[in-house]
């Protein structure tokens, strides 16, 4: 079964683990159900009323399955019906040994009496579940017309529609009187989500804890405890597999990684599981946002996409794009790269590398800054910014102004430095501005970033900019969260797709402003750090 | 050989009562001037065996103070239990032989029960961070303790007047103690997961015996040839270390002061 990168609507199914049932079981509570489970002396009884209900259509027979323990045994599956519908949840099993019953057992309702003339068509039905769901719903197979039992003793004439969206199927019932959903059940938490934490060791020895998923035999990179559920897929370099995903869009079931114990050992995986976990848990609880989408959209990292053994064999463009990169996918997906081992390290090893990339998909989700020229590099900066932010919230006593040093292994040993942009050749003032309006990095986007960004550190951290000479104090490392909520707000709220540096100093001034006061040490430091780098 | 004992006892009916009960004074003896015609002089006398059946409490014990580590989340959660102490019901039975001039040998078994709560603490660590420990505290409840003691004593009998005499006993004791210990903590947390709360406590019920001392005395008034009343007081301890699995075995204190009254039977 298969499933697209950007159109996740059908079949994840099989990637949950679920289970799909041609009937399945509503939720207790429900009215007038009688249990059937017989005793050597009932036996007989029980029998014939099966024969007799089997007989006047009260039941009806699903299917018969072999014993895969006792060869000699079959079991009847009998479904409830009612007026030749079925009764949702009414089913009885009849063990039978060479052509005697054994055993009875199961549950149906009693008391059933309403009208079985549905008042709204199944498409009507679809339609209303499917609206429940929400986005990127879609309905799954035909509507099925049945008896509902509810709490309170009574039966709801009811269409059964099986209602997929991304990385869920739910079961909804609605009234087929009045079109109400009146249940839904997941199919898929319920029945698979096992959390566990495991442990493993990232791309730079680092000690993680992993938010899995406990399967049969098997741990799985799914975090299932988040609100958002998160997913660690691996390629294991396999050039077919990456060129086919490329050229489809499609992951399955089995790109899932998985450990045999729950002490992880692959640190491509653990760091991107570990750190997509952390940079949830930053936008959550420093600015309050649900995931990328603030609506706990799913995340889904890729490593392993190209074999770093297998560098030598590509061109240097594929090796700088697909395995000495990190890159949003969109929809929430991200490709880690493996790190040529020279240049490199494996790209998922570094907090701020991944926060970068999610942040992209925050972007994605709010001002949809166009990925060239001043609205690109704004974009870049944001990215640099928050992966920051996130460094030192979640690995406080590592963190730095740094981007990219715990997977850059040559000289100087980082991609880019907020605080000192220019030590990598990178502009620390405005007046450097280069590259706009060409092709080179899309316009510099990579490049001209670091005037935002190094504008950032200097209103937190404080500093003498090297260009103009102006000092700021900043608000202190302390208030880190509060610079970085200024900024997020700005970015996620004020922007526009092609804004301009100007844009985002009056965006960040207007955000200080609404937080902290327009007469507060936060604003007068966001437009010293603005002076500084010479966007006025 | 003229034989004198003593055994004492506990109601195990009694036991199970309201808590109450324990501290209700044994009945007052019957037609006191009565037995008094009837009784024999008091001391090692023409009977050879005494047997008594006491009622009454243990006090003065030892909780158990439990310090130990759990592991949750990949990490270490540092677990604390203060157990509560309470004066358990006591039951005892014992024979008393006459060896020598006023010595005697005897053995006594005492019983006592009883069920109390347990002050736990614990630090939960974060599922997604290391280092990151959540405190909780709660109450785990009816935590039962249960003390059997086998006291092997010389007796030497001071006797008072025709009725009354005391018997001081002294002697090793093998004390059996069983106890419910906490082993795991229950606990709800939802996401962002910077709390945590209690819920309940993982109880395991671990025993351990060992040996000890005892040393009492045992207060008779005859009211007939055969029959008595009397009260005992009786001090013992030993030091135990309970097993717990996966984590160090945990001290406590078996014993105390036993207290109880009840009727005395002379052969």
């Amino acid at each position: 079964m298969k499933w697209r990168v950007l159109a996740l609507l059908t079949a994840v199914g099989v990637l949950a683990g679920v289970h799909p049932s041609a009937q399945t079981p509503p939720a207790p509570a429900v009215a007038q159900s009688m249990a059937v489970a017989t005793t050597r002396q009932s036996l007989g009884t029980w029998d014939a009323r099966v024969d007799t209900m089997l007989s006047n259509g009260q039941l009806d027979l699903s299917r018969i399955q072999r014993d895969t323990v006792l060869p000699s045994r079959e079991h009847e599956r009998l479904n409830q019906t009612y007026r030749g519908l079925p009764v949702f949840g009414g089913q009885i099993v009849r063990q039978v040994a060479n052509g005697t019953v054994v055993s009875v057992f199961g549950r149906y309702f009693t008391g059933i009496d309403i009208g079985t003339q549905p008042a709204i068509t199944a498409a009507a039905a679809s339609k209303a579940a499917v609206a429940a769901q929400g986005a990127n719903a879609v309905a799954s197979g035909d509507p099925v017309l049945g008896v509902l039992p509810m709490a309170g003793s009574r039966y709801v004439l009811a269409w059964q529609v099986e209602v997929r969206s991304p990385w869920d199927i739910e079961q909804y019932y609605v009234d087929a009187k009045s079109g109400t959903v009146v249940r839904h059940i997941s199919k898929v938490v319920a029945d698979t989500a096992s959390p566990a934490i495991g442990i493993g060791t990232g791309v730079t020895g680092d000690r993680e804890k992993m938010s899995v998923n406990q399967a049969a035999g098997v741990y799985q990179a799914i975090d299932v405890l988040r609100p958002a559920a998160a997913f660690t897929l691996t390629f294991a370099g396999s050039v077919t597999r990456f060129n086919d995903f490329l050229s489809s869009g499609q992951v399955f079931n089995a790109d899932i990684a998985t450990s045999s114990t729950n002490t992880w050992t692959d640190g491509a995986v653990v760091d991107a599981h570990a750190f997509q976990g952390m940079v949830y848990d930053f936008y959550y609880k420093v600015l309050g946002r649900k995931g990328l989408d603030d609506a706990n959209h799913q995340v889904t990292g890729i490593v392993h996409p190209l074999a770093r053994a297998d560098a030598s064999r590509f061109s240097s463009t594929v090796v700088g794009t697909y395995i000495n990169n990190a890159l949003y996918l969109g929809n929430g997906y991200m490709l880690y790269g493996d790190g040529d081992g020279v240049s490199y390290n494996y790209m998922s090893g570094g907090l701020d590398v991944v926060g970068h990339e999610l942040t992209h998909g925050v972007t994605d989700y709010t001002s949809q800054l166009v990925e060239q020229d001043e609205s690109g590099a704004l974009n870049e900066a944001f990215s640099d910014i928050m992966g920051t932010a996130i460094e030192f919230e979640a690995q406080p006593s590592t963190a730095d102004w740094l981007i990219g040093e715990k997977v850059t292994l040559t000289s100087p040993g980082y991609i880019r430095s907020l605080q000192d942009p220019a030590a990598n050749g990178y502009p620390d003032h405005y007046s450097l501005e280069k590259y706009i309006g060409t092709d080179y990095d899309n316009g510099g986007v990579h490049y001209n970033s670091t005037i935002v960004s190094h504008a950032f550190y200097l209103a937190v951290h404080g500093g003498t900019d090297r260009v103009s000479g102006i000092t700021v104090q900043g608000v202190g490392m302390a208030k880190l969260d509060e610079m970085a909520k200024i900024f997020y707000r700005a970015w996620a709220f004020m922007l526009t797709s092609n804004a301009q540096f100007i844009d985002a100093r009056n965006a960040t001034l207007q955000a200080a402003s609404d937080l902290y006061g327009a007469g507060s040490n936060e604003y007068t430091q966001v437009q010293q750090a603005w002076n500084a780098v010479g966007v006025q | 050989m003229r034989v004198r004992a003593i055994v004492s006892a506990c109601c195990a009916v009694a036991f199970c009562a309201a808590g109450a009960a324990a501290q209700t004074p044994p009945a007052a003896p019957p037609a006191a001037s009565t037995a008094r015609a009837a009784a024999p002089a008091a001391g090692w006398g023409a009977d050879t065996v005494r047997l008594s059946v006491d009622i009454g409490v243990q006090g003065g014990g030892s909780a158990p103070s439990q310090s130990s580590t759990l592991q949750i989340y990949q990490e270490s959660a540092p677990l604390n239990v203060s157990y509560g102490t309470k004066s358990p019901l006591l039951l005892e039975g014992g024979l008393g032989v006459h060896v020598h001039g006023r010595f005697g040998v005897g053995v006594a078994i005492s019983y006592a029960r009883s069920k109390t709560d347990a002050s736990v603490q614990a630090q939960i660590p974060n599922p997604f961070y290391f280092g990151q420990l959540r405190p909780i505290t709660g109450t785990a409840s009816a935590l039962q303790r249960t003390e059997v003691g086998t006291h092997i004593d010389a007796l030497y009998l001071v006797p008072v007047n025709d009725r009354f005499d005391v018997m001081l006993s002294g002697g090793p004791s093998i004390l059996y103690v069983q106890q419910d210990l906490v082993s795991s903590v229950n606990f709800s947390e939802s996401y962002p997961y910077d709390t945590a709360a209690y819920t309940s406590a993982g109880l395991t019920r671990v025993s351990k015996s060992g040996i000890g001392f005892n040393v009492g005395a045992d207060f008779s008034w005859r009211i007939t040839k055969t029959i008595g009343f009397g009260g005992l007081v009786r001090f013992t301890r030993a030091t135990l270390s309970l097993p717990l699995s996966g984590q160090p075995s945990i001290s406590t204190q078996a014993g105390g002061v036993q207290a109880g009254a009840g009727i005395r039977l002379l052969f």
